[in-house]
């Protein structure tokens, strides 16, 4: 008879094992927190007049952060071209631990640390194996972007927790509930709302996949509208109801909508040059240099020695390999099961890579390269599944290692020995910087 | 029977070729992009693209503004028609014709030497008298005409690609046009590998029309992003 110990099932349980690679990340990214300290007061770092030099801030934090510290002294109506739970949740860190780093950047790390939980039982669920799993969530973590970005107090790193998450409810089947995450991502940052449209393509995806009738088509997107749009509408709107409640900005919730949309809409370009275009996300970094978002030099020598790059990673250039895998086999297996990975992966990058693009090259809207960690999340999840799937092993091996080789390379705080072995190498201390 | 699939490849390949040899061009012996490019659009081919764009254009804004005249007071009609959408669609259409003409071109080009061997040459020989051997005929002259239309499209846009993306200091825009001529002209390819016989040439093209549906999208695509920057 076969004996089974209760202690090592638990150990053994999927759960446990992908809990361990978002521990790692929370460690290795709440060691990064304290890398930009201020050195002024928050009050004198609440009006831009004299500029933020000096206040610790990293990229988009110098908008919010004031933002914040001006709601915390009575002025409630600012900042409100962004919808307000990102905000809200910056606040509820600073109320714990302090108007500092620690307590703007905090919450937003566990968010992310959820984020990759989150793909990993993504991956769980499509491909039922562990091993695909930890990899998913690896690709994740040393996504370099994801994992700068996921330490700054700004709005992307709860939007892209409930992103994951509706995501995982959707293919999960609990339709009803992924509204509520839904409703969330739309309140902490209004991009989300491009997960509607890609929701619907996913579920209309696959009667026109499979040959099914119009009238199906039909069927799919008002029942996609019933459970899941109309919920998530009603979370955003009665979020941001409660949010000019409470400061009064708006008579209504719609007036914040469209004072939103009408501010996004104004955000345009002139020259294309200085705008890092959406091919330019999944290329290596040749044509456009990476984003500084905070980097410190060193005078003399000259190298960085705090430096938080926003740049495209080995995870964003596989697009080139995983849309054609995905296509042949959504060509060959008709008719494809629902949920799919490959349906799944197809339609949520045309809707909100295509949407990215449309925006950048039609309407001439402003983007940034971080914007693109909406579809990489997923195909952080897609790629060890598809090449595993199909029987690509040598492939996802290599591109892991380059991903984690790349990884290091970008990792924002180098040890000296580290950076002499670089340009002793003559790379400098990253390649293109 | 060559794939299509190694057909792509070799089309990526020479259209490389083509924008790698601009660029040697322009950064090797330091010329300046722009003169260059002055130089290539006196040519026959670039005027007529030119040309053609413009007419497209002006013809669709002609019928537009024959339908619902351009508004005297912008305010007053914006309700009724957005003139600006009316020159970006029309652009989008030039662009887009002289765009469907290239990539068709080097698709559908290499059939002409079949047709010429088929059509012209029994005639000419029944006009002269003279006999001949289709076969050899083939082998020895029209077959080696096959390759030449999408080597040459492909080459001289690559080249022209790199001139355009020098002077602009960004390559993106043109990415869907480039993507949509490529798949198009790698029919034509297709057609050049298997350069064999008549018959083989023929039966190339049996993909044509499910590639073009592609292509078309991506020249669409790329005809609108291309006219937001002039309009």
């Amino acid at each position: 008879m076969l004996k089974t110990n209760p202690f090592n099932m638990f150990w053994r349980s999927p759960i446990i094992v992908m809990m361990a690679t978002p521990l790692i990340f929370l460690a290795v990214r709440l060691s990064l927190v304290p890398v930009a300290w201020p050195s002024k007061l928050p009050t004198e770092c609440i009006n831009p007049e004299g500029g933020f030099e000096g206040c610790g801030f990293i990229f988009d934090e110098a908008h919010y952060i004031p933002a914040i510290r001006r709601m915390m002294i009575g002025d409630r109506a600012v900042n409100l071209e962004h919808p307000p739970l990102s905000k809200a949740i910056i606040w509820f860190g600073i109320a714990l631990l302090g108007d500092n780093p620690w307590g703007w950047r905090i919450l937003n790390v566990l968010f992310s640390a959820l984020t990759v939980f989150i793909a990993g039982l993504l991956a769980y669920r499509f491909t039922k194996s562990l091993r695909t799993s930890v990899i998913a969530q690896a690709f994740l973590t040393t996504d370099i972007t994801f994992f700068n970005i996921s330490g700054f107090a700004i709005l992307d790193p709860p939007a892209l927790f409930f992103i994951t998450l509706t995501l995982y409810l959707y293919v999960s089947g609990r339709w009803l509930l992924s509204s509520i995450p839904l409703g969330l991502a739309m309140l902490s940052k209004s991009s989300s709302i491009l997960v509607i449209p890609a929701i619907l393509g996913i579920e209309m995806a696959y009667p026109v996949i499979n040959g099914g009738r119009i009238s199906d088509l039909i069927d799919k997107a008002r029942k996609v509208i019933r459970v899941i749009v109309i919920p998530a509408l009603v979370i955003f709107l009665f979020g941001l109801g409660v949010y000019n409640a409470w400061s009064g900005a708006f008579p209504t919730p719609l007036h914040h909508l469209d004072f939103i949309l009408r501010y996004h809409s104004g955000l345009v370009f002139q020259d294309p040059r200085p705008v890092e275009m959406p091919l330019s996300w999944i290329m290596p970094p040749i044509a456009r240099q990476p984003s500084p978002y905070y980097v410190v030099t060193a005078h003399p020598p000259g190298w960085h020695p705090v430096a938080f790059w926003g740049v495209s990673t080995p995870l964003w250039w596989s697009i080139w390999l995983l849309i054609p895998l995905a296509y042949i086999f959504i060509r060959d297996n008709r008719p494809i099961p629902n949920p799919s990975l490959e349906a799944v992966f197809m339609a949520w990058t045309v809707v909100t890579y295509g949407s990215f693009m449309a925006l950048a090259y039609i309407y001439h809207r402003w983007v940034y390269s971080f914007y693109f960690l909406q579809v990489s999340t997923l195909m952080a999840v897609v790629l060890p599944a598809l090449l595993e799937k199909n029987g690509l092993r040598l492939i996802l091996k290599i591109i892991l290692a380059l991903q984690v080789l790349w990884f290091i390379m970008w990792f924002p705080v180098k040890p000296e020995w580290f950076l002499d072995f670089m340009l002793n190498l003559g790379l400098g201390e990253v390649p293109w910087i | 029977m060559r794939s299509y699939t190694l057909a792509l490849i070799l089309s990526v390949g020479v259209f490389l070729a083509g924008l790698s040899s601009g660029y040697i061009y322009v950064y090797a012996f330091k010329v300046n992009p722009k003169v260059l490019l002055g130089m290539v659009m006196e040519t026959a081919p670039a005027q007529a693209t030119v040309t053609r764009a413009e007419a497209v254009s002006q013809a669709v804004q002609t019928i537009v503004e024959a339908v619902a005249p351009q508004p005297t007071q912008p305010k007053k009609y914006k309700h009724i028609l957005f003139w600006d959408t009316v020159k970006y669609v029309s652009t989008s259409l030039g662009i887009l014709s002289t765009n469907i003409v290239t990539a068709f071109g080097a698709a559908v080009t290499p059939l002409l030497p079949v047709l010429w061997q088929r059509k012209i040459t029994p005639w000419f020989m029944r006009l002269t008298g003279k006999r001949y051997d289709p076969d050899v005929s083939w082998r020895s002259y029209y077959r080696f005409a096959v390759p030449l239309p999408p080597v040459l499209i492909l080459g001289f846009n690559g080249f022209v690609v790199s001139l355009v993306a020098s002077i602009a200091g960004f390559i993106d825009f043109m990415a869907p046009e480039i993507a949509g001529i490529t798949c198009l002209a790698a029919v034509g390819m297709k057609a050049a590998l298997n350069w064999k016989t008549p018959e083989s040439v023929e039966s190339s093209y049996s993909s044509l029309w499910k590639v073009s549906f592609y292509s078309v999208l991506f020249l669409m695509v790329g005809a609108f992003m291309e006219a937001r920057l002039i309009v």
